[in-house]
């Protein structure tokens, strides 16, 4: 049994053939052809307005079906309906700010991912990051209201959640991405409340276009990461 | 007579269950680095936690064979006057019954995963800015964890005919079945490769039944002998040759007119209980006494041995009992 699974290893380099293969030829049908990608509105990962789809994710599918010589077709939708159809192969790819830990993993094969970043409070200035470093409780940290991060701040923190509507307008210590900091002129804490890996989704089992869509994307990872400074101004 | 105590080994297979103990503890080793390993490297993936779970229970024979061969040697006391040598009948069961749960776990997961047509995917991984397919760093890794098996199980396989150690063998078969899923996994790794999704549960679907086959047939030799069922070669391949030798023996002992062979299994060694219908009375005792001495000489295993002087067998089966096969037989 050994000696056959060596031959077929070996038979699979000697060809030169495409390895992995996709068992429904997704690659092969795209390149030159069409892409599918279903998109839901999550900024600044993908924006729809009046049919115009943008955002850090759409932009590097773009990139992406370029390099493929494909052509892009949009379709918008709610996940759900979206993971739906890219299950039943009806899309290619589905981008809606997914992260490595979306349940979604069940039904779809998530990328590697390009772009990681951790939530974390940012101090006004360098001694209240200090004392932030060493403790959160009892501290007043205001949070984007109705957001995740104000959700985790709530459940893993002992500090006093200040939902606010814009955080430009905040003067104390703030949670936030911290791609944001700079924006927001503020001095990172040690204080990390989560960290967000996005990936995009594929069809279950399509080997050789997931493959090939994870190349292009671990190659620009330096790219996907100013494209995002460059579209989430607060 | 001597009363049958705690210790079983002659010097020469103590030595043989000392490396056997050796062996143990090195799959254990083995194990807990492969269960960290994979849980590790390749946690989040489904199609590998399915040889996580089988890894954890790969652990169950060689813990049990540990924890019997600490139990087995203590010495009979008002609490066990038997002594503790069924420890080791224990822990065959619970190694049978893992090999048994291993094959049920791979048919049904890989029978589920084949209907709902699940089409597994592997992607890219970044080692230290290298870039390459998963599929050919779960190559690697699945290799990796059949040789090892594969050595271990021919070691113990070899070591368990002369211990006449059921848990040995058991767990032997477990390492056979380690390296046979591995297989499978390199099987249904390069089909996926190739493009064909469903490589990977039917291969472990085949592999799945044969380890099940092999589990089941433990299973039921561990509770034949939970049953004090006849003694049965640790192969489980038919009856043990011992039983055949002590009714041949009891058979020629010239002042017995009948008796009633009684043989079970109490883990590495086998009890024997001989209700003899004697003849006549003359020195009886030391008849006894030298009867059991015989059947003691046939083999190590045979040390818990009574025999007891009755005056008739009423209702015994007729092929557990044994017919004086002695020319002194002629006159009755």
């Amino acid at each position: 049994m050994g000696r056959c699974c060596i031959l077929a290893i070996a038979a699979a380099l000697a060809c030169g053939c495409e390895f992995p293969r996709d068992p429904e030829g997704t690659l092969d049908r795209v390149r030159g052809g069409v892409m599918r990608v279903g998109v839901t509105h999550v900024e600044p990962w993908v924006t729809v307005q009046g049919g115009e789809v943008g955002g850090v994710e759409a932009e590097l599918v773009e990139r992406f079906a370029a390099s493929i010589d494909a052509q892009v077709e949009w379709v918008e939708g709610s996940e759900s309906d979206l993971m739906a159809a890219l299950h039943g192969r009806q899309l290619d790819v589905v981008i809606a700010g997914l992260t490595r830990r979306s349940e979604w993993q069940r039904v779809a094969a998530l990328t590697r991912p390009f772009v990681s970043y951790e939530v974390v409070i940012g101090a006004p200035d360098r001694a209240t990051a200090d004392r932030l470093s060493a403790d959160l409780g009892g501290e007043r940290i205001a949070v984007e209201a109705h957001s995740p991060e104000a959700a985790k701040l709530e459940e893993d923190t002992d500090a006093v959640v200040m939902p606010v509507d814009d955080l430009a307008a905040v003067d104390g210590p703030v949670a936030v991405p911290e791609y944001l900091l700079d924006d927001l002129d503020l001095v990172r804490t040690d204080a990390e409340l989560d960290e967000h890996e996005h990936a995009m989704a594929v069809s279950m089992g399509e080997n050789a276009f997931l493959v090939a869509l994870e190349r292009f994307l671990l190659d620009r990872e330096a790219e996907a990461g100013a494209i995002l400074e460059r579209e989430a101004k607060p | 007579m001597r009363y049958p105590g705690g210790g079983e080994l002659p010097p020469d297979l103590a030595a043989v269950h000392r490396k056997a103990i050796r062996l143990e503890w090195i799959s254990i080793a083995y194990l807990a680095s492969a269960i960290t390993a994979i849980y590790f490297t390749l946690g989040s993936s489904q199609a590998m936690k399915g040889a996580w779970l089988e890894d954890m229970l790969s652990l169950a024979p060689p813990i049990a064979f540990l924890v019997a061969a600490r139990i087995r040697y203590k010495r009979p006391d008002a609490a066990y006057a038997y002594g503790h040598h069924r420890a080791v009948e224990i822990a065959f069961l619970i190694a049978a019954l893992a090999l048994l749960s291993m094959g049920a776990f791979l048919v049904v997961d890989s029978a589920l995963k084949l209907i709902s047509g699940e089409h597994p995917p592997i992607g890219m991984v970044e080692l230290f800015d290298w870039q390459v397919w998963l599929g050919w760093l779960m190559l690697a890794a699945l290799v990796w964890s059949a040789v090892p098996a594969v050595i271990l199980g021919r070691m113990k396989t070899k070591l368990a005919a002369p211990l006449h150690d059921k848990v040995l063998y058991a767990d032997a078969q477990m390492n056979r079945a380690d390296w046979l899923t591995a297989c499978a996994a390199i099987v249904g790794v390069v089909g996926i490769g190739f493009g064909l999704w469903w490589a990977d549960a039917v291969a472990a679907i085949v592999i799945g039944l044969d380890i099940f086959h092999d589990g089941f047939k433990y299973t039921r030799g561990a509770a034949k002998d939970v049953l004090d069922g006849r003694p049965r070669r640790h192969d489980e391949e038919g009856v043990h040759p011992l039983v055949g030798e002590v009714r041949e023996t009891v058979a020629s002992l010239d002042w017995v007119e009948q008796a009633a062979v009684r043989m079970r299994e109490m883990g590495h060694i086998l009890s024997v209980e001989v209700l003899v219908v004697p003849r006549d009375e003359t020195g009886l005792l030391d008849r006894v006494d030298a009867a059991i001495e015989q059947i003691r000489a046939l083999d190590w295993k045979l040390q818990d041995v009574v025999v007891a002087a009755v005056r008739e067998l009423e209702g015994a089966p007729h092929d557990v009992l044994v017919r004086s096969t002695s020319i002194g037989s002629v006159r009755a």
